[in-house]
C-alpha cells in the first residue's frame, strides 16, 4: 500500500518538475493575464459579458486600435495573452489553483473573480505570492475594509455605491413612500445589500417603516409563497438583489399576480436581466448599472467603441459585467504604460505603485482609486427606471438621476457600514442630476 | 504482531517521503497534497462506521465546525497556538458529535444518512444566516503560531502541510491498532447482524455512538487544518456536496484500512486538480467519469460494504 | 384568519410541485433499491428540452394550448431517451452493487450530467414562458394568484393517481409487488426482471422530465437546476418512508405546508425548515411516516 502514497508523490513530483521547466522557459514572452471567473454554474451567467468584453479588449489593446486616450500596442509594451479559469469547487480548490497558476504557468496578473467568497479567499493569498490581482467584480466592500494589501486592487466600486443611490433616488423621487418591504437571497451579497440599503433608507428617509422581509434560498426558483407574503402587506416599494435566473424566474412569477401595479420595485441587478427577456419584464422597474455603465454610461468615443463593437460582435448590448472586465484591463494598461516609461518591462512592484491612487478612463467615465489606500476604485453611478420603447423596439431607460461618486461612496478611511449607519457624513451630493 | 509492525514501518516511511515533499514541491502542489491528506483523515473516521455498515452523508458539518471553532477562536478569541486551535477544533466537533450521537445512534441505512445530512443542513443554514461571520463568505483565519514562533508565506504553506501530515501519520497509527481490537472487529459484525451481536451481549448503539464520536472528532480536526492551510472559511465546506465527496472518498477506499482511505483520497483530489487545468469548464464531467468508471471497473474496492441490503436476500 | 387560507394555497402549490418531481425517485428506489442522485438532472433535462422546443414554436406563434402538448411529448420523449439509455448503459452494470455503491454511480452522473447539459444548453438561461399566462389569473382573499400554479396541483394528482393505478390495478404492477418482495424468487416464476427494471427506471425518468417541463415556464431553465431540486425532494421521499408513493405525497405536503407558513410568519428559517422538518419526523419515526414493511433478520 505503500507504493500508492509513493507513487502519488513521484507522480507530483513529475508535474512539478514538468511545471518549473515551463516557467523556466518564458522570458520575454507575452504579458499573461489569468482571468479567473465563472465557467460554469449559475454565476458563469453573470460574468460570461465580462469574459466576452475582457477578449474583446485585450485583442484591441494588442493591435493598438482602443481610441484616445488609449495609445500604443499592447500592455507595457507586451502583448496581453489572456487565460480563462474557473471560478468553481468552493476556497480550497481556489486557492491552490491560484498558487499553481502562479507557481507553474507564471501569469503576470491575476483579474475577474464573480464571487465575494473567492475574493476575500485570494487576497491575502495574491499578497503572499506578491501578484498583481484586480478584481473586477466581486462586490463586497469587506476586502479594503478589513485588509490591507499591496498588490490586490480592485477596479469596480463596491455594493455600497449601489444601496446610498438607491435610497438618495426613493428620496428625490418618491417622496410618498411610507412603508417598504424586501425579497434578497440568503447569501452575504443580498444580507449586505438589504442591510446597506436598509441603514441609507434610516438615513435619508427614516419615516419609512419595514413591513415584510423575504429571505429566499440561493437558486430556489419558486417564488409563489414569497410573492403572497410580500403582495399581502402591499409596501410601497420593495428591494430585491435578487439576481441572474432567480430574478428572472420572480419576474416570470410576480408579473401575472400583480405585485408590481400594487408596489414599486427597487431591482440593482435587472440590467442583466433585462435585454434577454426583453418585453416580459414590465415597465418601471427601478435599476442601476452599478456604475455608469450600460444605459447609463456617459457619452464618450470610447465608450461609442466599446459599446458598438460590443454589440456587433456578441449581438446583444454590453451589461455592467462587460463593462467592468473591460475596466479592469484599462487599469493594468494605464499603469504599465505609466510604469514602462523608459522603455523597460515594468515588474509587479512597479505596475502596482503606478495603479495605486491613479485615475483612469473608462468607457463609464473616469474612475478612481480612491479609497483602500489607492487600491479600491469609486466611480459615478445612476439609478433609472426601465421601459419598453415600442418606436425603437428596444429595452431603455427613463427618469434617470446621476450620483456622482463623492455622493454614493464613503470617504477614505470609513468603513461603508458606519458611514451609512451614522447618515453619510462627508458625502458631497451638490452635483445629483437628473437627465431629461 | 508483524502485520501492525509492517503499517507502522509503512506510515514512518510515508511520512518521510511527504517531509522531504514539503521542501521539494512547490506550494501549489503542497496545497493540494495538504488537503488531500486533510480529506484522508476525515476517510478514516467515516471508515469507523462504514465498517459498521453506516452512511454519514453530513459528516461535512463536523469539518465545517472543525473550521469555524477555529476561525472563531484565532480571530475573535485571540488564539493564536497551532495545536491549542487544533484542539479547540477537534474538541468542539466532538461535543457535537456526543450530542448528536445520541438521536443518530438509533438509526440504519439510508435514514442514518439522511438524517446527518439533515443536521448538517440546518448548520449550514444557521451559517448562512450569520452575518457577523460572514455569511456565505466567510471570514479569513490569521496564520497560527508554532511553539510560539509566527510564521508567515511560503513557510507557513510547509508547516501547516507538515502538522497535517504529521496528524495523519498519528491518527493511521491509532486507528490501524484500534480496528484490530475487539472492539473494532465488532464494526463489521454490527454490520452483519446487529441483532446478533445484542445477543452476545454487546451494545451495539454504544459501539456505534462512540465510533461517531470518533469519526466526528477527526472530521472536526481536519477542518480546523483546512482552515489554517487555506486562511479562509466559508458555509460551503458544511454543504451537502462535501459530505458526498467525503463519502466517495471512503467508499473508494473501501473498508479494508486506512491506507486506502488516504489513497483515495489523493486519488479524488489529483483528479480533480487535473481535471480543473485541462478541462476548465468541464471538470465536472471528468471528475464524474472517472469516479464511474472507478466504480464498474473496481468493484473490489468498494463491495466490502453491504449497507442497507435488502431484506430476505440470503445472509452470510 | 386569510392567513391561514394563503398559507395552504401556496403550501398546497409548492408541495404538489415537489410530489411530482419526487414520485419518480421514490418509485425508482422502492422498485430497483436506487437512490438516484442524478434525478435532479432528469428533471432539468425535461425543463431544457420543453424550453427549447416552445422557444422554437413560439418565436413564430402566439402562446396557445399547443404549450401542454409541447410539454407532455417533450418530458416523455426526454425521459425515455435518457432513461433506456442510462438504464442499460449504466445501471444495469450496478445490479447487485451495494446501494451506496449505486448511489454514488448517480452521483457521479449528476456530476457528468450536470457539464453535458452545459455543453449543450450553454451557460444562459432559457426562458419559456409561453404557457404560463394561458390560464390567466384568480382572486382569492385579496391576492391574485397564477392558475397554471392550480393546474399543476391538478396534473399532479393525476400523475399520482395513474402511478397508484399502474402498480395496483393492472398485471404489470402485480409482477412488480413480487419483484420489490423478493427478486429471485419472482425471477424464477417467469417476471421478467430486466424487463420491467427498465420499464420501472423509464418510467422514473419520464416523471421526473415531466415536473421539469411543466416547471420550466414558471422560472427560467438554467444550469443548477437539478441541484437545487434533488436535495429538497430526498428530503421530501425519506419525511415520508423510502419507497412509499402515498409517503412522497404526503411528505411533499407536509414540505410544502412547513415552508410556506415560515416564508408567511418567519421567514428568516427559510433555508432550513425543509430539514427541520426532516429532523422532527425522523426524531419520531425513524423510517418515515409510511415505512415500508420489511422482514426482521435473526
Amino acid at each position: 500500500m505503500k507504493g500508492i502514497i509513493i507513487a502519488a508523490v513521484r507522480t507530483l513530483a513529475v508535474v512539478a518538475a514538468t511545471a518549473a521547466q515551463i516557467s523556466a522557459t518564458q522570458a520575454q514572452t507575452p504579458f499573461r493575464i489569468a482571468v479567473v471567473t465563472p465557467l460554469s454554474g449559475t454565476l458563469s451567467v453573470i460574468n460570461i459579458p465580462g469574459q466576452n468584453a475582457a477578449k474583446m479588449v485585450a485583442e484591441a489593446i494588442n493591435a493598438g486600435t482602443l481610441p484616445t486616450p488609449y495609445t500604443g500596442k499592447g500592455i507595457g509594451g507586451r502583448q496581453i495573452e489572456l487565460t480563462f479559469l474557473d471560478e468553481n469547487g468552493g476556497n480550497a480548490r481556489q486557492v491552490s489553483e491560484f498558487r499553481a497558476l502562479v507557481e507553474r504557468r507564471g501569469a503576470d496578473a491575476v483579474m475577474g473573480f464573480g464571487s465575494a467568497a473567492t475574493c476575500l479567499a485570494i487576497a491575502p493569498v495574491a499578497e503572499e505570492l506578491k501578484v498583481l490581482t484586480i478584481m473586477s467584480t466581486c462586490a463586497t466592500p469587506r476586502i479594503f475594509e478589513d485588509g490591507k494589501y499591496e498588490y490586490v486592487f480592485r477596479t469596480a466600486a463596491h455594493t455600497t455605491m449601489d444601496s446610498a443611490a438607491l435610497a438618495l433616488y426613493v428620496k428625490a423621487r418618491m417622496p410618498n413612500v411610507k412603508t417598504m418591504g424586501h425579497i434578497n437571497p440568503n447569501f452575504a451579497l443580498g444580507q449586505d445589500s438589504w442591510r446597506d440599503f436598509f441603514a441609507a433608507m434610516k438615513a435619508v428617509k427614516p419615516e419609512v417603516q419595514v413591513v415584510v422581509e423575504q429571505w429566499p434560498t440561493l437558486g430556489s426558483g419558486q417564488y409563489s409563497a414569497e410573492i403572497s407574503a410580500l403582495a399581502g402587506k402591499q409596501p410601497d416599494i420593495i428591494h430585491t438583489t435578487l439576481v441572474g435566473s432567480d430574478l428572472e424566474a420572480f419576474i416570470n412569477q410576480m408579473t401575472p399576480r400583480g405585485l408590481n401595479r400594487d408596489s414599486r420595485l427597487l431591482t440593482p441587478f435587472l440590467e442583466l436581466a433585462m435585454f434577454r427577456m426583453g418585453k416580459q419584464i414590465p415597465d418601471g422597474l427601478i435599476f442601476t448599472a452599478r456604475g455608469t455603465n450600460g444605459l447609463f454610461a456617459p457619452p464618450s468615443p470610447l465608450n461609442d467603441w466599446f459599446s458598438s463593437n460590443y454589440r456587433e460582435r456578441f449581438k446583444e448590448p454590453p451589461v455592467f459585467t462587460a463593462y467592468q472586465y473591460a475596466n479592469a484591463l484599462l487599469a493594468l494598461k494605464t499603469a504599465a504604460d505609466r510604469a514602462a516609461k523608459d522603455g523597460k518591462t515594468p515588474s509587479a512592484v512597479e505596475i502596482a505603485a503606478a495603479l495605486k491612487g491613479a485615475t483612469f478612463e473608462t468607457p463609464s467615465g473616469p474612475i478612481r482609486m480612491a479609497l483602500g489606500n489607492g487600491h479600491q476604485a469609486i466611480q459615478d453611478t445612476a439609478i433609472g427606471e426601465i421601459f419598453f420603447d415600442k418606436t425603437k423596439n428596444v429595452q431603455s431607460v427613463r427618469n434617470v438621476t446621476r450620483f456622482p461618486a463623492e455622493c454614493v461612496n464613503p470617504p477614505e478611511g470609513m468603513a461603508s457600514e458606519a458611514w451609512l449607519k451614522n447618515g453619510m457624513p462627508g458625502a458631497d451630493c451638490t452635483k445629483i442630476k437628473n437627465d431629461e | 504482531m508483524t502485520g501492525q509492525a509492517r503499517t507502522d514501518m509503512g506510515v514512518a516511511a510515508g511520512l518521510v517521503l511527504l517531509a522531504i515533499g514539503a521542501y521539494a514541491m512547490p506550494t501549489w502542489v503542497l496545497s493540494v497534497a495538504a488537503v488531500a491528506l486533510a480529506k484522508g483523515l476525515v476517510a478514516i473516521g467515516l471508515l469507523l462506521l462504514l465498517r459498521a455498515g453506516l452512511v454519514p452523508f453530513g459528516h461535512a458539518m463536523y469539518f465545517c465546525i472543525g473550521g469555524y471553532a477555529t476561525g472563531i477562536a484565532a480571530q475573535f478569541g485571540g488564539v493564536r497556538d497551532i495545536f491549542l486551535l487544533l484542539a479547540i477544533a477537534a474538541c468542539s466537533a466532538g461535543v457535537i458529535a456526543l450530542a448528536a450521537g445520541f438521536l443518530l445512534r438509533r438509526y440504519r441505512g439510508i435514514f442514518f444518512a439522511m438524517l446527518s445530512m439533515a443536521l448538517s443542513m440546518i448548520l449550514y443554514g444557521i451559517l448562512l444566516k450569520s452575518q457577523s461571520l460572514g455569511s456565505s463568505d466567510g471570514f479569513s483565519v490569521p496564520r497560527p503560531t508554532i511553539f510560539g514562533l509566527s510564521m508567515a508565506g511560503a513557510s507557513a504553506v510547509s508547516i501547516i502541510y507538515l502538522v497535517i501530515a504529521v496528524s495523519l501519520a498519528a491518527v493511521m497509527l491509532i486507528a490501524s491498532r484500534y480496528l484490530k481490537t475487539t472492539l473494532g472487529h465488532i464494526g463489521p459484525a454490527v454490520r452483519l447482524n446487529e441483532l446478533r451481536i445484542e445477543y452476545l451481549g454487546y451494545a451495539a448503539e454504544r459501539l456505534i455512538h462512540l465510533e461517531y464520536v470518533a469519526s466526528g472528532l477527526l472530521g472536526g480536526l481536519a477542518g480546523g487544518l483546512v482552515a489554517l492551510f487555506i486562511g479562509q472559511i466559508d458555509p460551503g465546506m458544511g454543504f451537502w456536496t462535501t459530505s458526498g465527496e467525503f463519502v466517495f472518498i471512503a467508499i473508494l477506499a473501501g473498508t479494508g484500512g486506512v491506507w486506502g482511505a488516504v489513497a483515495a483520497a489523493f486519488i479524488l483530489e489529483i483528479v480533480h486538480a487535473v481535471a480543473f487545468n485541462f478541462a476548465p469548464q468541464y471538470w465536472k464531467f471528468v471528475l464524474g467519469s472517472t469516479l464511474l468508471v472507478l466504480i464498474l471497473r473496481f468493484p473490489g474496492g468498494l463491495s466490502s460494504i453491504r449497507w442497507g441490503r435488502r431484506a430476505g436476500q440470503a445472509d452470510a | 384568519m386569510w392567513t391561514s387560507l394563503i398559507i395552504v394555497i401556496d403550501g398546497v402549490t409548492y408541495g404538489a410541485w415537489l410530489f411530482l418531481v419526487a414520485l419518480g425517485l421514490t418509485l425508482i428506489f422502492g422498485v430497483m433499491k436506487i437512490l438516484n442522485i442524478a434525478h435532479g438532472n432528469f428533471y432539468a433535462a425535461g425543463a431544457y428540452v420543453a424550453a427549447t422546443a416552445m422557444g422554437y414554436w413560439f418565436a413564430n406563434h402566439e402562446p396557445s394550448y399547443l404549450a401542454f402538448v409541447i410539454q407532455l411529448v417533450t418530458a416523455v420523449v426526454t425521459g425515455v431517451l435518457l432513461g433506456v439509455l442510462l438504464e442499460v448503459t449504466i445501471v444495469r452494470r450496478l445490479r447487485g452493487r451495494d446501494e451506496v455503491s449505486v448511489a454514488l454511480a448517480t452521483f457521479a452522473l449528476l456530476l457528468m450530467m450536470d457539464d453535458a447539459m452545459q455543453f449543450i444548453w450553454g451557460a444562459a438561461a432559457y426562458p419559456a414562458p409561453a404557457p404560463y399566462g394561458l390560464l390567466g389569473t384568480s382572486k382569492i382573499a385579496g391576492l391574485r394568484f397564477n392558475n397554471y400554479e392550480f393546474a399543476l396541483v391538478g396534473l399532479a394528482i393525476l400523475v399520482g393517481g395513474a402511478v397508484c393505478w399502474l402498480l395496483m390495478g393492472t398485471r404489470t404492477g402485480r409482477s412488480l409487488k413480487a419483484l420489490i418482495y423478493d427478486r429471485e424468487m419472482a425471477a424464477a416464476m417467469g417476471v421478467p426482471v430486466d424487463a420491467l427494471y427498465l420499464v420501472i427506471f423509464t418510467l422514473g425518468a419520464v416523471l421526473a422530465a415531466l415536473g421539469g417541463a411543466f416547471t420550466a415556464p414558471m422560472i427560467q431553465v438554467a444550469p443548477g437546476l437539478g441541484a437545487e431540486i434533488i436535495v429538497l425532494i430526498f428530503a421530501v421521499i425519506v419525511i415520508g418512508g423510502m419507497g412509499s408513493i402515498l409517503g412522497a405525497a404526503v411528505g411533499a405536503l407536509l414540505v410544502g405546508l412547513a415552508r410556506s407558513a415560515t416564508i408567511h410568519l418567519y421567514p428568516f428559517a427559510e433555508v432550513y425548515i425543509v430539514y427541520v422538518v426532516m429532523a422532527l419526523v425522523l426524531a419520531f419515526r425513524p423510517e418515515g411516516l409510511f415505512p415500508p414493511a420489511k422482514i426482521r433478520k435473526i
